[in-house]
C-alpha cells in the first residue's frame, strides 16, 4: 500500500545493530505528507531503535534514510544537525532539560538552532504551550510538573520547531493512567492538525482511530504495513491488539 | 607521674600576642585557597570540554595531565615548581609557586569530579539535545555543564576544604600562611600545645565556614523540585 502524497520520510532497507543486538532488520517504509504512521509491536521488536535511527541518534549499520528527499544517512555533521532540526523527536522519558523552565526548554532550540529573536521565540513557545493546554506552566521547572504535563511540554517544543515530521517514541508509556489520557488528548489534537507523524505507541484505541497506516513490527522486521482495517485481518496483529486491549 | 594541666590563660595570651601574625596567616591561607580553587575550576572546565569535544590527541593530553597531577604528591609538585623550574628559566616567588601548584593540582581533581557528574546524566537527554539540532558546544554549554556543575557541588565543597588544608604545604617553601605562623609561634613562645592547638582550631573554623558557604550556594542554585545526583 503506497503512502499518501509525496513522501516526507523514506527509509530503505534499514539495518541497525544496537548494544550487540541486530535490532532492526531490513526495514523499509515511507511517511507521506500529512500521513500518520503508527508503529506497534511487542517489547524488543526494534520500534524504539527504528525511531532513534531515523535522526541517527543511533547510527544505522546500513540502509538509506531520506527526509524531504535529502539524505540523512549520508549527511555530514553540519547537514545532519540541520536535518535533525527538521524532525521533532520526542522520547518516552527525559524529554525536557530539568534545569531549564518549561518556556526555556522551548526557547533554547528556537534561538540557538533556528536563530529566532528571543521575543519571537517566546511568543511561539507560549502559543504552542497554550495550544496543548499548559500555557500556565511556562515558568515552572519540569520536576514541578506531572508526567503528562512534561510530555505535553515536550510535544509543544517539538511542534514549535515546525518540523517536517514528528517522531514520537512511546510518548505515554512512562505515564500513569491519568497523565496518559491528557497526553493522548494532545496527540489527537496534533493528529487532526495534519502534521506528518511516525509514532510508536501501545495505545491501541488511538492507533486504530488515528493511523492512516499501521505498522506491526516483530524481531526487528515489519510483519504488516497497511491501513488499520486491513492490518487487523492479520492474525498476529489481532492477537497483539487483543492482549493490549485486555490489559 | 607528671600531669600537664592545660593553661587557658596561656592560650588567650598567646592569641593576644600573636593576633597580627595569625590574621596575616589566615589571610594568606584564604588567598592561596581561593586562587587555587578558582584556577582549578577554570582548568577543570577546559579539561572537561577537551575530554568530550576535542580531537583525540588533545583528549590524550588532557587525560595525561589529570593522571600526572593526581598520581604525584602535591608536595613534590610544589617543590618542583619552586626549586626545579628556575633551571628551565621559569622563576616564581614562593607565593606564586604555591598558588600555581594548588591550582594545577586542584584542576585535575575538579575535572574528575565534573566527569563523574557528567557520566550521571541520562543518555536520553543528550539524544534529545542532538535531536534538536544543538551543536556539541551548545549541548555542553546549555545542557551538560549547568547540570554537571550543580551535581558537582558536594564534591567541589570537599575539594575546597582539602585545598584549604593543602595550602599548609606552602609553609615548606617559606610562605607565611597559617601553618607557618603556627611554627613561628611554637619557636618563639615555646608553647607548642597551645600554639598548634590554636592553629588547628582556626583551620576547623575555616573548614566549617567553607562548608556553610558552599551549602548556601547549593541552596541558591538548586532546581525547584529536582534532586540532583
Amino acid at each position: 500500500m503506497q503512502a499518501m502524497g509525496r513522501p516526507v520520510l523514506e527509509v530503505r532497507d534499514l539495518h541497525v545493530h544496537y548494544k550487540g543486538h541486530h535490532a532492526v532488520r531490513g526495514v523499509s517504509l515511507t511517511v507521506g505528507d500529512g500521513e500518520r504512521l503508527v508503529v506497534m509491536g511487542p517489547s524488543g521488536a526494534g520500534k524504539s531503535t527504528l525511531v532513534k535511527a531515523i535522526p541517527r541518534l543511533v547510527e544505522p549499520t546500513s540502509g538509506t534514510i531520506l527526509l524531504e528527499g535529502e539524505c540523512v544517512s549520508c549527511a555530514d555533521r553540519k547537514t545532519l544537525r540541520r536535518l535533525r532540526a527538521r524532525m521533532g523527536y520526542v522520547p518516552q522519558s527525559y524529554s525536557l532539560f530539568p534545569h531549564l523552565r518549561v518556556i526555556d526548554n522551548i526557547v533554547l532550540p528556537l534561538v540557538r538552532v533556528h536563530k529566532l529573536p528571543k521575543k519571537a521565540a517566546v511568543e511561539r513557545a507560549m502559543r504552542h504551550l497554550e495550544m496543548l493546554g499548559i500555557g500556565g506552566l511556562a515558568s515552572r521547572y519540569p520536576a514541578q510538573l506531572s508526567g503528562g504535563q512534561r510530555q505535553r511540554a515536550a510535544l509543544a517544543r517539538a511542534l514549535a520547531l515546525d518540523p517536517a515530521i514528528l517522531l514520537l517514541d512511546e510518548p505515554t508509556s512512562a505515564l500513569d493512567p491519568e497523565s496518559r489520557s491528557s497526553v493522548v488528548d494532545a496527540l489527537y489534537r496534533i493528529a487532526r492538525s495534519g502534521r506528518s507523524m511516525l509514532i510508536v505507541t501501545h495505545e491501541a484505541d488511538f492507533a486504530l482511530q488515528v493511523a492512516d497506516r499501521l505498522v506491526f513490527m516483530e524481531e526487528g522486521r515489519i510483519v504488516v504495513m497497511a491501513p488499520p482495517g486491513e492490518a487487523l485481518r492479520h492474525e498476529r496483529v489481532k492477537q497483539f491488539l487483543s492482549s493490549i486491549l485486555e490489559n | 607521674m607528671r600531669v600537664y594541666d592545660a593553661n587557658t590563660e596561656s592560650i588567650v595570651s598567646i592569641v593576644g600576642a600573636y593576633s597580627g601574625l595569625l590574621a596575616r596567616g589566615v589571610g594568606m591561607t584564604l588567598v592561596l585557597t581561593l586562587l587555587g580553587f578558582t584556577a582549578g575550576f577554570a582548568i577543570a572546565l577546559l579539561l572537561t570540554v577537551t575530554r568530550y569535544m576535542a580531537p583525540r590527541p588533545a583528549r590524550i593530553l588532557a587525560q595525561a595531565y589529570i593522571d600526572l597531577f593526581r598520581g604525584t604528591p602535591m608536595l613534590v609538585q610544589l617543590l618542583f615548581i619552586f626549586f626545579a623550574l628556575p633551571s628551565l628559566g621559569v622563576q616564581l616567588s614562593a607565593f606564586q609557586s604555591a598558588a600555581v601548584a594548588l591550582g594545577l593540582n586542584s584542576g585535575a581533581y575538579q575535572a574528575e569530579i565534573l566527569r563523574v557528574a557528567i557520566k550521571g546524566l541520562p543518555e536520553e537527554e543528550l539524544h534529545v539535545a542532538e535531536s534538536l539540532g544543538l551543536t556539541g558546544w551548545q549541548t555542553m554549554r546549555h545542557v551538560v555543564l549547568p547540570q554537571a556543575v550543580r551535581a558537582s557541588l558536594p564534591g567541589l565543597t570537599n575539594e575546597a576544604v582539602m585545598l584549604l588544608k593543602d595550602s599548609s604545604l606552602a609553609s615548606v617553601i617559606g610562605v607565611m600562611e597559617l601553618t607557618r605562623a603556627g611554627e613561628y609561634m611554637v619557636s618563639t613562645s615555646f608553647k607548642a600545645l597551645q600554639s598548634l592547638g590554636i592553629v588547628a582550631l582556626v583551620y576547623l573554623v575555616l573548614s566549617a565556614i567553607f562548608y556553610k558557604a558552599f551549602r548556601a550556594v547549593e541552596r541558591r542554585t538548586a532546581i525547584p523540585g529536582f534532586q540532583n545526583l
